[in-house]
């Protein structure tokens, strides 16, 4: 209820918009009900008329008729728009609510690190949102609006049958899908995780497809395919099951509930207590009642679904605590920055081991400084914690400016990111133009200079080749790019930023011997004095930097010139040379 | 939702002509579902005379309750026997997507098995994946909805038509003058409107895929400092969209007002007639009435049809990446069925050559001799062709099976499960299956005893990790083995080849940077499995290469240098200049 309520806050600004749409739907459900009553009264009357051969007003009601038939027409237009317009007016306030909470969480609670699910959540989630107002809200708010109506008319003429008839409205449109939708919550997670495991059976089959054909397990594993999705299947098919029983039901309380009326009217008309004519007329209007909580079962179906979201999503909104106010550190430097790590150590929660372990190293102004070491050695951890996304745990890291130091975690994120430049492992290319992905690099960043930065990052001939150039769509919906051509892209990024620190994460990675001593002759120049760490493997690289700095299971194995180290360690050797 | 454009409509018609060959396995029940939703129907009707009459006998004949009982009676089982048949019907419906299902899936794995892993790789697994998984889904709607309401749209007026005209040809006139005109109108409004439904749709899903792409970015964004103008973007594009959608809405939902209108105009007309011919006494009540309960009833299922628009269009674009798959051809099908004579004396290629469809990568004018045992490396830069000549030598490229000779029989001659029960292959990112380490390891030996599995995994080093598992031998492993290191991954993958003892071990080595300690237990592993086994790997690393009894360098699909690595440095030619990358630069 709590969660529902929060909801209903979030549509607040728009509740103008939602209630017009809202009316408008009512109005269509009320001249549908309306329409068929009164045809069945009309035509009762005419009948009795013309047997009675007395003369009667037949242009009203026809009339009548015929503007319901056109209010009914039109409203239920015009709701379509209104609720349409208020749909996405809502989804944008969603969604705009969601980023911001977002962007103002850290990494950690965003869990971000370590599950890439954490995004295809959030799209179910909001997906179930977006159809909160059309699918749950609308529904109940026509159902609280014009179900007293029909009943206060209905009770005029009988008030038993308004009575037999509100309680299978209730049947039809609420306990029915309360109990559908307590089936259906409870078979959902069964139904999530053999889907998972049926996904991964299919993920491993075409993956393993080698391995199968030489382990001659092909038709062991498309047995388990077929079981699983069998499984799968049945599964499935108790919810299509309960779906179809419950609209078998509903077929029976709607027309159980007009027989109902008729035996409670038939002798009411035979005893001349009831005018004959309103038995024709009420067996429709009962009939036509319904129509007043047609979707509601769906809104039932889908409340707990989208519930479950809501809560999940204000939960991520409430981890954010409102920090007290802090007094923010400026930098106020133009020029490199040095830094300096005091016992820094990093354990991702559920980890047994430490991804870095009593780290102290210190890198000076101006110096460029490579990073090395096995996977899972805790070169990312670093880079990570440098960006300041993921809040120390223990240790300290300061940033050294010409008189004074500053602990990163000081620093505000605009004033940390106007210092850093970081060119983050998964790297994202947005989807959108070249120019666009550029620009969120260096928001007023002229043409010329996107152009410079792209000729530096060893884009030239690339972007050269491009018919649409700066214009040309990337990302998901637009053109592959290779590894490599992202990666260079992300330093044409770097390039446009200030910052004095830069970041790099395997900058050389597939690019020729030619074109790799021009892209660092450049960045040395560019960067001249600015403070650069780079992770990299690559002997080209590594043979130009000041100092390497070699991490193993999060520590630090050695720190010493590339020359020192190839000549010392084999490991190191063995290390950086693949083919 | 995708961006993925919707075929048109010269494409709908092959794909739902493909869709409906592929409902033959369940047509049975299909045609069985909407014969009980037609009785259904059919039982409607009679319920509707059976109410008219009680009612045109009590209002008009003074009727008591008594004497319409016989009639509501009835009235009440057929009201139970209509409950069945709905629920009856839609189970049923049912039951035939997911048969159609579960046939259509099948059907895809049998293929995608026959088309080798190229075909995969090529279309991305991703995708691939997507078609087997929610794809086949997607056809669950169109089956079990669009299809019967396609069925009911030309039945239940027909029934009803029938019905009326011996009752009341007058009516039965008026129902059959307006009922052509929805058809009519939906084809009119219905060329338009598709077109707009789908360009809605497909705003909806880039308005979509644009706010989860910034979201995918977001830690990106906060590196660029640019989450408060991406917030702006978000609800400036939002709003843009809004706009562009209710432009379109607009007239998408003209076309389904004009069909409400026609509807209800309908409805409204016959009521007016039917009234005053009521009226004049040209027409019994019970009629009249019967006329007005059906009416609605008359134009119901055509405007069904039009909610289920979705899932036909969800079905058939499904069904495009299907018809793909099915129908792609294999190039080259493996014929050969003689047994290999075993032991394994030699391997000989002689001028093998295979190129990818379309492009010129692969392998050219290839031969060599591979002895019965020792370590064999190749190396050279990506593309060069070295995991096509390993593709080629594991018999996944049939065309080029006639190039390699096994104790002087051509593979082509040879029973390719024959040859593969030779063979045991690592690749770079071994597939750790979906189920517990022991199963894992016995995918290379079903009949394995738990001493075999203990040996080999000790031989890989990974029997040590194994039992500090929570479960030991019984752990499952998750999605590509979830919560295990690079190098703990790649040690279950050799113990799976060692437990095969196949005579010939091909591998990949991983290019990822294991800790050293992995990497040394790893190669003294496989060196000493070299000693009386067969070993062909692809070397990433100096110490493989190092220790190699023959080394193959390739470039451009071409066999360049071969011999020992101090012979090989000596050249001072391709392989040298690999080599030397990591020590030159001192």
């Amino acid at each position: 209820m709590y969660n529902f309520i929060r909801l209903l806050k979030l549509c607040k600004p728009h509740a103008g918009m939602l209630l017009l749409g809202a009316f408008l739907a009512s109005l269509t459900v009320l001249a549908n009900v309306g329409l068929l009553a009164i045809s069945g009264w009309f035509l009762a009357a005419m009948a009795a008329a013309g047997i009675a051969g007395v003369h009667m007003n037949y242009f009203t009601p026809a009339g009548v008729i015929r503007f319901l038939a056109i209010v009914r027409t039109a409203s239920r237009y015009g709701e379509r728009m209104i609720t349409h317009n208020a749909t996405f007016l809502l989804l944008s306030e969603v969604r705009v609510k969601m980023f911001a909470t977002l962007s103002r969480l850290n990494n950690v609670d965003l869990a971000m690190s370590r599950s890439a699910d954490l995004v295809n959540r959030l799209q179910n989630d909001v997906d179930a949102l977006d159809k909160f107002y059309l699918n749950i809200l609308l529904p109940i708010i026509i159902a609280l609006f014009t179900i007293p109506i029909v009943m206060a008319f209905m009770s005029a003429y009988n008030a038993k049958v308004a009575l037999i008839c509100f309680i299978s409205l209730m049947i039809i449109g609420v306990l029915l899908p309360v109990l559908l939708s307590h089936k259906l919550h409870k078979q959902a997670d069964t139904e999530t995780r053999l889907s998972a495991e049926l996904r991964a059976e299919l993920a491993d089959t075409l993956k393993g497809n080698r391995e199968l054909a030489i382990y001659q397990a092909h038709d062991a594993q498309l047995t388990r395919c077929d079981t699983l999705s069998q499984q799968y299947n049945s599964q499935l098919y108790t919810r299509h099951k309960a779906i179809a029983n419950s609209n078998g039901l509903s077929i029976f309380v709607i027309q159980l509930t007009m027989l109902a009326s008729v035996f409670v009217i038939i002798p009411l008309v035979a005893t001349g207590a009831m005018k004959n004519v309103e038995l024709a007329m009420l067996a429709l209007f009962v009939l036509a009642s319904f129509e007043t909580v047609l979707t509601l079962p769906a809104a039932f179906i889908e409340l707990p679904v989208a519930l479950s979201a809501a809560e999940r999503l204000f939960s991520l909104a409430d981890k954010q605590t409102p920090a007290p106010y802090k007094k923010h550190d400026q930098v106020n430097n133009q020029h490199a920055l040095g830094l300096q790590l005091t016992n820094v150590s990093y354990q991702y929660s559920g980890a047994h081991n430490y991804a870095l372990r009593d780290i102290n190293l210190s890198i000076a102004a101006g110096n460029k400084v490579a990073l090395v070491g096995a996977s899972g050695s805790g070169k990312t951890t670093l880079v990570n914690l440098l960006t300041g996304l993921w809040p120390l745990q223990s240790g300290s890291l300061k940033l050294l400016a010409a008189e004074h130091s500053i602990e990163l975690s000081s620093l505000d994120a605009n004033e940390r990111f106007m210092q850093l430049t970081i060119v983050a492992q998964q790297h994202h290319i947005f989807d959108g133009t070249l120019r666009e992905n550029l620009r969120y690099a260096a928001p007023d960043a002229t043409d010329e200079m996107l152009l410079q930065a792209c000729k530096q990052a060893e884009l030239g001939s690339w972007l050269n080749n491009l018919k649409n150039g700066l214009n040309t769509r990337l990302g998901t919906a637009g053109r592959k790019l290779s590894h490599g051509q992202s990666r260079r892209i992300a330093i044409a990024q770097a390039l446009l930023r200030q910052g004095h620190f830069v970041v790099l994460d395997e900058p050389t990675e597939s690019l020729d011997n030619h074109t790799k001593h021009s892209l660092l002759n450049t960045l040395e120049k560019v960067w001249a004095d600015k403070t650069v760490l780079t992770i990299s493997h690559d002997p080209v690289m590594l043979n130009r930097v000041d100092k390497v700095i070699w991490l193993e299971q999060g520590q630090i194995r050695a720190m010493a010139s590339h020359a020192e180290l190839v000549e010392n360690q084999p490991d190191y050797v063995e290390l950086i040379t693949r083919f | 939702m995708t961006t993925k454009p919707r075929p048109n409509r010269a494409q709908q018609q092959t794909l739902r002509a493909f869709l409906k060959q592929y409902s033959q396995s369940a047509s049975g029940l299909l045609k069985l579902s909407i014969s009980l939703g037609t009785l259904n129907a059919l039982l409607m009707i009679a319920s509707c005379y059976l109410l008219a009459n009680a009612v045109h006998q009590v209002m008009f004949e003074q009727a008591s309750l008594q004497t319409v009982t016989p009639l509501l009676w009835p009235l009440a089982s057929l009201i139970v026997l209509r409950a069945l048949l709905v629920a009856l019907s839609e189970r049923v419906s049912s039951l035939a997507a997911l048969k159609i299902k579960t046939v259509m899936r099948n059907t895809l794995l049998a293929k995608l098995t026959k088309l080798g892993p190229a075909y995969s790789e090529h279309k991305g697994y991703g995708a691939t994946l997507n078609t087997l998984h929610n794809g086949v889904e997607a056809l669950h709607q169109y089956y079990a909805n669009y299809i019967p309401s396609v069925a009911y749209s030309a039945l239940i007026p027909l029934a009803i038509l029938v019905v009326i005209f011996p009752t009341d040809y007058k009516a039965g006139l008026i129902f059959l003058l307006t009922a052509p005109l929805i058809p009519f109108f939906m084809i009119l409004v219905g060329h338009k409107a598709e077109q707009l439904n789908q360009e809605r749709w497909q705003q909806l899903a880039v308005l979509g895929n644009y706010f989860f792409d910034r979201l995918q970015g977001l830690t990106q964004l906060k590196l660029f400092n640019a989450t408060k103008r991406e917030l702006n973007n978000i609800s400036q594009i939002s709003d843009d969209y809004r706009g562009a959608t209710m432009g379109v809405l607009k007239v998408a939902f003209l076309s389904s007002f004009a069909l409400e209108f026609l509807a209800t105009i309908s409805v409204a007309l016959v009521a007016v007639i039917i009234g005053f011919r009521l009226f004049f006494g040209t027409l019994d009540f019970a009629t009249g009435f019967v006329v007005l309960l059906l009416a609605p009833e008359f134009y119901l299922p055509l405007r069904q049809m039009g909610t289920h628009y979705h899932a036909k269009l969800e079905g058939i674009s499904a069904a495009a990446d299907m018809v793909d798959i099915i129908n792609h051809s294999e190039a080259h099908e493996h014929t050969g069925s003689s047994q290999l004579s075993t032991p394994l004396k030699d391997i000989h290629v002689h001028g093998l050559t295979y190129h990818y469809p379309d492009t010129n990568e692969g392998v050219t004018d290839i031969s060599l001799s591979l002895p019965n045992k020792g370590l064999i490396a190749f190396v050279g830069e990506s593309g060069s062709g070295k995991s096509t000549l390993f593709d080629c030598l594991l018999g996944f490229h049939h065309q080029a099976n006639s190039a390699i000779n096994i104790n002087g029989q051509a593979l082509s001659d040879i029973a390719l499960h024959n040859w593969q029960a030779q063979l045991a292959w690592i690749p770079q990112q071994a597939t750790l299956f979906y189920r517990s380490v022991a199963d894992n390891l016995r995918l290379a030996k079903p009949d394995a005893s738990h001493d075999e599995l203990i040996a080999a995994t000790r031989k890989a080093g990974a029997l040590e990790f194994i039992n500090a598992l929570p479960n030991g031998f019984d752990t499952m492993l998750g999605e590509q083995g979830e919560g295990l290191s690079g190098g703990q991954k790649q040690r279950i993958a050799l113990a799976r080849a060692f437990l095969k003892n196949a005579p010939i071990l091909m591998l990949d080595e991983p290019t990822a940077h294991l800790d050293s300690q992995t990497e040394q237990l790893i190669n003294q592993a496989i060196r000493d499995y070299a000693n009386d086994h067969l070993v062909l790997v692809i070397a990433h690393r100096l110490n493989t290469v190092k220790h190699a009894d023959n080394i193959y360098v390739m470039q451009q699909g071409k066999i360049i240098e071969s011999g020992h690595y101090q012979q090989l440095t000596e050249q001072a030619g391709l392989f040298a200049k690999l080599v030397s990358r990591g020590e030159a630069h001192v």
